[in-house]
């Protein structure tokens, strides 16, 4: 018994001197952040804008998110000299602790990404609390503006947000880029990334109240600096060389008629050969395809089913070759195309117009043709 | 009892017995002295028994009738008391069971328990006839462990007929059921049973010896037997098990485990007891074993739940937010805004609310319970939400963990412990706490034995041939052989 008591005693003591889990914080004493937004003002100073979670207006799920009393979230800013700086601020003006580890979105504002976002990123990646999993975007738009928008579906707008970026699986036009996938990407040889671009928008012409996100294009970050963007077709032909195209739609037009085609598989292999000082890829492209839609009179017959294939194949090049050329214009190696030659010959690329050919061949297949005959 | 030692043997002398039964019982309200004449000669007999333990019609029809008028058929002539009482033992009484007894303590005693004895004038003996019968339970449907399939016969406070029930099942010469008197004042009798060629011979006399040392007045449940036997004297887990129902004890003796039945208790003890017997229910044998090779699998979980989940909730809602997807973490934020506790006091309150209402339920009458359901569920579920003093989560929570007690009744008490344990601890430091106290309970739970078998067996030495009636009960014709683990240690 008495060497049962001093197992026990010792056993409760011991976690005395371990670390664990000191910091007990009922969820009533903190706000749960959803959305950050990181932007400099007039005199240089960081100003941050959190979206915060309103948990007694989500708690009654009949409440529209319409008008902005009801809305799940409020947003508010602080200021500071430092990211980190900024964050504790918030708490001169606001009544509980913010806590981060639920934050699903970063936002940097056009202008603080120009300036390079190197070291604005460093707490998101160094402080613990903090998910190097949130999504990370840019937008022109005002951030307090953009995060406070009211969004016509979730009461929470980085939700919304986050749907609204996670839905490039479909349209293969945009990429979602996680922090963590953000720092990877930078830290390679190219040293480029490449984020979506977000606004803002009204759903209808007339309407005024409600705001739906908009990823208008990819802004390519080169060495943590906002350098330039691509377009949807160029970030396709990226995504085409990325091997990260699940699905979308490609409109082939032969003449007069119109054909959609559906991205149902997709796989790409990228090789590289040098000679005489020059680098030459090889990027190759199986895609099946289904027939979505048909603006077209003529039957099916495997020569236009040639002709559309071919089309196809005209066209996945081009946006390749779009991508290829604004990467030349932007002279950042958007494709990863030295990381590939590193990881062969391990030598740098000369990113240069003449030291580097892409052949690209594309093999499209169409599996099936719908549910009608014609 | 003052002279039962002055006069520990029966005389031969007619009054001097009967003042001897008067001293020793004095004036017995229920003591029956019945003085009559042996047939139509003139021998002086007496019965003594106890009213309201005999059986009233044997005695009439079977020994006063034959004793008083039937005699004197086989009568010749005068005979001598001896001659008599000989006819008497060997033609006359037609009772199944006669002892002859000189010894005073134990006339006394068989008075005591239901038998009848008859003293005959001259003679120094006594006749004992067994005739017993009192006004006792009939076997009815347990209801502690109740089937959809098998046997619905539960053991009964008798404890002949419960003998009889395991007797009943295994008719072999095998099956040996020993008695012993327990219980100084109470002399409450004890079967020991087992079956001779599987349960080891050291196992028995482990029983018999620990049954030996108790040192008790008076036993009323086998519960007493139970805390006096059994291996982890301050250990919040059974090491004995019990069981209401015979087929389920016959099914322990048959895998080599010694039963301890206790008269007036309709539970019998099995020993040894294991801490996956507790996860194991009749019902698994009786049915196909696919399913109920999941349900073992859910007791198992429930386990974890008991014990484990308020504590769990309290963790990740203060200290491990993170831990959650956001989207459970809002509703649950949603539910808890405007709670006016912490949760560990919200978590608190409800499981003493629940342990409250449980307890008032089960010792309520019947109809009164009705009340107990309205109120548990009305005021304390919808009410306390409603009014903003307890989240809905955690009504959802403190449900959840009680009906997982229910899955595993056996240890349902040890388990409820361990969750007030868990609750505390992790109030204090989170998941690290629930770790502690799940550590404790493991390093306790490896430390215990129940008669020389590892408690944890066969997990705990991992057994891996008894492991096929463990997690998942296997179909039986690969269950057939017997679990070595019961054999091994000795």
């Amino acid at each position: 018994m008495k060497k049962f008591v001093a197992a026990l005693t010792l056993l409760f003591l011991i976690p005395a001197f371990l670390t664990g889990c000191w910091n007990r914080k009922e969820l009533n004493d903190i706000l749960i952040v959803q959305a950050v937004g990181v932007d400099k003002n007039q005199s240089g100073q960081f100003k941050l804008t959190f979206q915060v979670l309103k948990p007694k207006v989500l708690k009654n799920p009949t409440n529209l998110p319409s008008s902005s009393q009801q809305k799940g979230v409020w947003c508010f800013s602080s200021t500071g000299k430092s990211v980190f700086d900024a964050i504790r601020n918030a708490t001169l003006s606001c009544d509980k602790k913010l806590f981060f580890s639920h934050n699903k979105i970063i936002v940097i504002s056009e202008k603080v990404a120009h300036q390079g976002i190197e070291n604005v990123l460093d707490i998101f990646l160094r402080y613990h609390e903090f998910r190097p999993d949130a999504y990370f975007i840019v937008t022109s738009d005002d951030i307090e503006k953009f995060l406070d928008a009211t969004v016509p579906i979730e009461s929470i707008p980085a939700k919304e947000l986050e749907n609204v970026i996670k839905n490039y699986f479909a349209n293969a036009k945009t990429f979602p880029v996680r922090l963590y996938e953000f720092q990877k990407m930078s830290n390679t040889k190219s040293k480029t990334a490449v984020v979506p671009f977000v606004t803002t928008k009204s759903p209808l012409k007339q309407s005024s109240q409600t705001q739906m996100f908009y990823v208008e294009k990819m802004a390519v970050f080169s060495n943590y600096k906002l350098v330039g963007y691509l377009t949807h077709e160029q970030m396709r032909g990226l995504l085409w060389a990325a091997g990260k195209i699940k699905s979308g739609i490609y409109p082939v037009k032969l003449g007069k008629d119109l054909f959609s085609l559906e991205l149902i598989q997709n796989s790409s292999t990228i090789d590289v050969k040098r000679k005489d000082g020059k680098a030459f890829f090889t990027l190759q492209i199986i895609t099946e395809t289904n027939l979505g839609e048909k603006h077209s009179n003529s039957y099916i017959s495997s020569s236009l089913v040639e002709k559309i294939k071919k089309d196809l194949s005209k066209s996945i090049r081009n946006d390749i070759q779009k991508a290829l050329k604004k990467s030349f214009e932007l002279n950042c190696d958007i494709l990863h195309l030295g990381d590939i030659y590193y990881s062969s010959y391990k030598k740098p690329l000369k990113f240069d117009k003449n030291s580097i050919s892409v052949s690209i061949v594309v093999k499209p297949f169409i599996r099936r043709f719908g549910m009608m005959k014609e | 009892m003052k002279k039962s030692s002055a006069s520990n043997s029966i005389t031969s002398s007619y009054a001097q017995n009967i003042q001897n039964i008067r001293d020793e019982f004095g004036n017995f309200s229920d003591l029956i002295i019945r003085e009559f004449k042996i047939g139509s000669s003139n021998i002086r007999a007496f019965l003594v028994m106890i009213d309201g333990l005999v059986d009233k019609v044997v005695i009439n029809e079977h020994i006063l009738k034959p004793l008083m008028r039937d005699i004197s058929i086989y009568k010749k002539d005068q005979s001598t008391c001896e001659e008599v009482y000989t006819l008497i033992k060997e033609n006359i009484l037609y009772s199944h069971c006669i002892t002859e007894e000189k010894d005073w303590a134990k006339i006394v005693h068989c008075i005591l328990c239901g038998d009848v004895a008859l003293f005959i004038d001259g003679i120094d003996r006594c006749l004992l006839i067994s005739v017993r019968g009192w006004e006792s339970r009939g076997i009815e449907e347990p209801n502690t462990e109740v089937v959809v399939r098998g046997p619905r016969e539960g053991f009964t406070e008798n404890l002949r007929t419960n003998t009889a029930l395991i007797r009943r099942k295994i008719r072999d010469p095998k099956l040996k059921i020993e008695s012993i008197k327990i219980g100084k004042i109470s002399k409450t009798d004890i079967a020991i049973c087992y079956i001779e060629s599987i349960a080891k011979k050291e196992l028995v006399d482990e029983v018999k010896r620990r049954l030996e040392k108790i040192d008790m007045e008076y036993i009323l449940e086998s519960g007493y037997i139970e805390s006096f036997i059994e291996d982890g004297k301050y250990s919040i887990f059974p090491t004995v098990g019990n069981s209401e129902k015979p087929d389920v004890v016959v099914g322990k003796l048959m895998e080599g485990r010694v039963a301890i039945l206790v008269d007036g208790t309709p539970f019998a003890l099995t020993v040894p007891y294991l801490f996956v017997e507790a996860f194991q229910t009749s019902e698994d044998y009786y049915s196909r074993p696919y399913y109920y090779s999941i349900v073992r699998l859910l007791r198992y979980f429930s386990f974890f739940v008991a014990t484990t989940l308020p504590a769990l909730y309290i963790a990740v809602t203060t200290f491990h937010q993170e831990l959650l997807p956001t989207s459970l973490l809002i509703s649950i934020a949603s539910a808890q805004a405007g709670i006016p506790f912490p949760s560990f006091a919200e978590t608190l309150t409800m499981l003493v609310i629940y342990e409250i209402l449980k307890e008032a339920g089960v010792r309520l009458p019947r109809p009164v319970g009705q009340a107990i359901s309205i109120v548990g569920a009305l005021v304390i579920g919808e009410a306390a939400v409603s009014a903003g003093l307890i989240g809905a989560p955690m009504v959802v929570t403190v449900a959840f963990t009680a009906i997982s007690t229910f899955m595993i009744p056996a240890i349902s008490d040890a388990a409820t412990i361990i969750r007030f344990a868990c609750v505390f601890m992790s109030a204090i430091c989170g998941l690290y706490g629930i770790m502690l106290i799940l550590i404790l309970m493991l390093i306790h739970l490896c430390s215990l034995k129940s008669f020389r078998v590892n408690y944890l067996a066969p997990i705990a030495p991992m057994v891996v041939y008894d492991l096929k009636d463990v997690f998942v009960r296997l179909p039986w014709r690969i269950l057939k052989k017997r679990p070595i683990i019961l054999n091994k240690n000795f």
